[in-house]
């Protein structure tokens, strides 16, 4: 790439993105930022780039967004709606982009896809040939659909794309692997099955991969997997927020507390507790029930038999049924427990594979946990995340 | 004067649908007569929405609709537009910043003495009590000599912006230092004076700046650091520190903390006014003030609260910081990224 191309990126006011306008802004070269809403450009706008406006859901607006671009960086991915919404968005914004940067004769098109298009964790090496499993999850099953149709493109078409399949990115700016854990073990106790991989990558390593896609001749037509050096544990993943925010969060899955919760959040969703939590915001209600006829006469009849301290006992039991949230005394935060699409993830001794990345594309990923993790830190203790 | 002032309202952007627009319906004694945007969609939307009898693309041609205006377009045509309705002896409140460089605002005070006709600026945040607290309390010396200050505002934008000029350089002026900034140290210097000098740092890299940091001096030899984000929540208050004693303030409310020196009790609570109890200022009540301000200027031929000449010294300010600017270190970014292969 160099200043007589005209670079589109797509998703550029999101996390990858962004920091894919940040390194090649500051090469000097010619970027086209595609923002479907101009709010989010805080960041971006730090360059000198051009900004247009363009959204999956507007056809027109991409197909103006990818007009005289050379390269074309889609990051972009709509989220929200019914798993056919998903597809219909994505996937029909992703091939109308695909087909006008082909009218206008593009030279490359990288597509930031995700190892999630691979379906459901698996206890196994993965690499780009283990095949793709059907899944329920709506983002992965979105990607695998767009991964099919662009390969399509290029196979019938000649669409010079290559795709990334980038898996736990982190980094300043993250969100699903950054803020949203760092708020998770700041707020919440996290009950953690051990032993499970976590295939991070540091969100510096994946923008190589990105320009490397776009140099490479021999990345054409190809799909690459990209992650950090070597796996390392959620525990140990966890345990670098942990150290963060200087907070332990973390119990054990086995932990005897995990199962009290467990129970309590099934009596939560108890129908009699559901019941109970209704009633005690609606005094009204209570109040009519009793003076139903049942009711009605056996209060009638327990006043008149029982002496008054019993009485007393039986109105403070009552009453505090309505006032007593079921967890008084319970001043700890309150746990997250992974539900089944967590523990598979969290369980999962998948290693993934960059054998291709490194031979084909020449990636070498170059920030281990521990430095990636320092850095975050340092972005989080300047974005305020850190402060009580 | 009509005893109705007519108001032409120029630029349709988010600020005129949220603030303007809506505070002008609720004055008996102004309405508005007059939309003017390039934007023909945007409007004819506004005008249907507040019942707005004329529109146009440009203010040309419609002077007798209006005695009076409101410009609330991209900063960098708020000095030449001013500088046309003056010359046509319309009173102007111009959003805030007044103009984007201290020439621009020079042209238009000189413009307004010269037609005689008020100009405001709207700098709402001045109309807040708690800000009219801190210059009484700061003024009347009972802090003693003011030794420090450190203003502190930041926010992950999200203003509902309708273009994308608040991040174009050549249409904004700036970044979060114009923008956001302008209402900061305008605060900072209309309580505690005129600054000697400014060190100035920020993240933009042939861009607008997200992010920026002064190191400043004042005239009267307070020193202290005024931080704005675009990107980051920030703690979003002043802290002023006297010999006798300090506050906190909220910079976009009534909050404010009064400490005592070397004393552990804190007075904290909302700044009300006696003539209006019971009630907070939200947003369209400030906007209220402002414009109600704004016609009983134009009204009693007096000078606005806010006029050219005081919102003047924050643009004076920005000015100097950009003419200065250094690069703001991101301590992450520490190492530039090595792409291999």
């Amino acid at each position: 790439m160099d200043r007589s191309d005209r670079i589109l990126i797509t998703g550029a006011t999101g996390f990858l993105g962004g920091r894919l306008v940040e390194v090649l802004a500051n090469r000097g070269l010619r970027i086209r930022v595609a923002a479907s809403d101009f709010r989010n450009c805080a960041r971006v706008s730090r360059f000198s780039v051009e900004l247009v406006k363009a959204d999956l859901r507007d056809h027109e607006s991409l197909i103006r967004a990818a007009a005289g671009c050379s390269v074309v960086f889609h990051f972009a991915y709509r989220w929200g709606g019914t798993l056919n919404e998903q597809h219909q968005v994505n996937l029909n914004g992703t091939r109308t982009l695909a087909e006008a940067f082909l009218k206008n004769g593009g030279r490359r098109f990288v597509h930031i896809s995700s190892f999630s298009a691979y379906g459901d964790p698996r206890d196994e090496e993965l690499t780009e040939e283990t095949p793709q499993r059907a899944t329920t999850d709506a983002y992965s099953d979105t990607k695998q659909k767009i991964e099919r149709v662009l390969r399509e493109l290029h196979s019938n078409r000649g669409l010079p794309v290559t795709i990334l399949q980038p898996t736990i990115v982190y980094g300043p700016y993250g969100t699903a692997w950054t803020t949203r854990l760092l708020e998770q073990v700041r707020t919440t106790r996290i009950a953690l099955p051990t032993g499970g991989l976590c295939n991070a990558v540091y969100v510096d390593d994946v923008i190589s991969a990105t320009i490397l896609a776009a140099e490479r001749e021999a990345a054409v037509g190809e799909t690459f997997l990209i992650s950090g050096s070597s796996p390392t544990t959620w525990r140990k993943f966890y345990a670098a927020y942990e150290k963060m925010l200087n907070k332990e969060a973390i119990i054990d899955f086995n932990d005897p507390q995990v199962k009290l919760e467990e129970r309590r959040q099934r009596m939560r969703q108890s129908l009699p507790q559901q019941l109970r939590g209704a009633l005690a915001k609606r005094p009204e209600i209570r109040k009519r029930l009793l003076n139903l006829p049942p009711q009605r006469w056996l209060i009638a009849g327990t006043r008149r038999l029982l002496p008054g301290p019993a009485k007393a006992k039986i109105r403070r039991g009552y009453e505090s049924l309505w006032e007593l949230p079921l967890n008084s005394s319970e001043t700890r935060p309150p746990l997250f427990l992974p539900d089944e699409y967590w523990r598979a993830l969290y369980t999962a001794q998948t290693r993934v594979r960059l054998d291709k990345a490194r031979n084909k594309l020449g990636y070498n990923p170059a920030i281990d946990l521990d430095e990636g993790m320092a850095r975050t830190a340092e972005w989080a203790r300047w974005a305020n995340l850190l402060s009580a | 004067m009509n005893a109705v002032v007519r108001i032409a309202v120029l630029g349709c952007g988010a600020i005129s649908d949220f603030a303007y627009l809506p505070t002008l319906k609720r004055f008996q004694t102004a309405r508005v007569t007059l939309l003017v945007d390039t934007n023909a969609e945007r409007r004819e939307k506004l005008a249907s929405k507040f019942n707005v009898e004329h529109t146009n693309s440009c203010v040309d041609g419609c002077y007798d609709h209006f005695d009076a205006a409101i410009i609330a377009l991209p900063h960098s045509l708020h000095a030449p537009v001013s500088l046309k309705l003056l010359a046509h002896g319309k009173a102007v409140l111009v959003e805030k910043p007044m103009a984007i460089s201290v020439s621009e605002c020079d042209a238009m005070i000189n413009a307004a003495e010269k037609s005689g006709v008020a100009l405001a600026v709207g700098l709402m945040r001045r109309f807040l009590w708690s800000h009219r607290l801190a210059v009484s309390l700061i003024k009347s010396g009972a802090l003693g000599r003011i030794e420090s200050f450190d203003f502190r505002e930041g926010f992950i934008y999200d203003w509902p912006v309708t273009s994308d000029f608040f991040f174009r350089k050549e249409a904004a002026g700036g970044g979060v230092l114009i923008d956001t900034g302008v209402h900061t140290l305008d605060s900072l210097l209309h309580w505690l004076g005129d600054f000697s000098e400014v060190e100035y740092f920020d993240d933009a890299e042939g861009g607008v700046d997200a992010n920026c940091l002064l190191n400043l001096c004042l005239q009267n030899g307070a020193r202290g650091v005024v931080e704005l984000s675009r990107t980051r929540r920030l703690r979003n208050t002043a802290i002023i520190r006297g010999e006798n004693g300090s506050f906190e303030i909220a910079l976009y409310g009534n909050h404010v903390k009064l400490f005592a020196p070397d004393q552990p009790y804190v007075l904290d609570g909302l700044v009300s006014n006696l003539k209006e109890p019971n009630k907070d200022q939200g947003y369209l009540e400030l906007f209220t003030a402002e414009i109600a301000d704004f016609i009983a200027a134009m009204r009693n031929n007096r000078r606005p609260e806010v006029d050219g000449q005081s919102a003047r010294s924050a643009i004076r300010l920005i000015e100097a910081c950009y003419r200065h600017r250094q690069s703001l270190q991101l301590p992450w970014m520490r190492q530039d990224l090595k792409i291999n292969g």
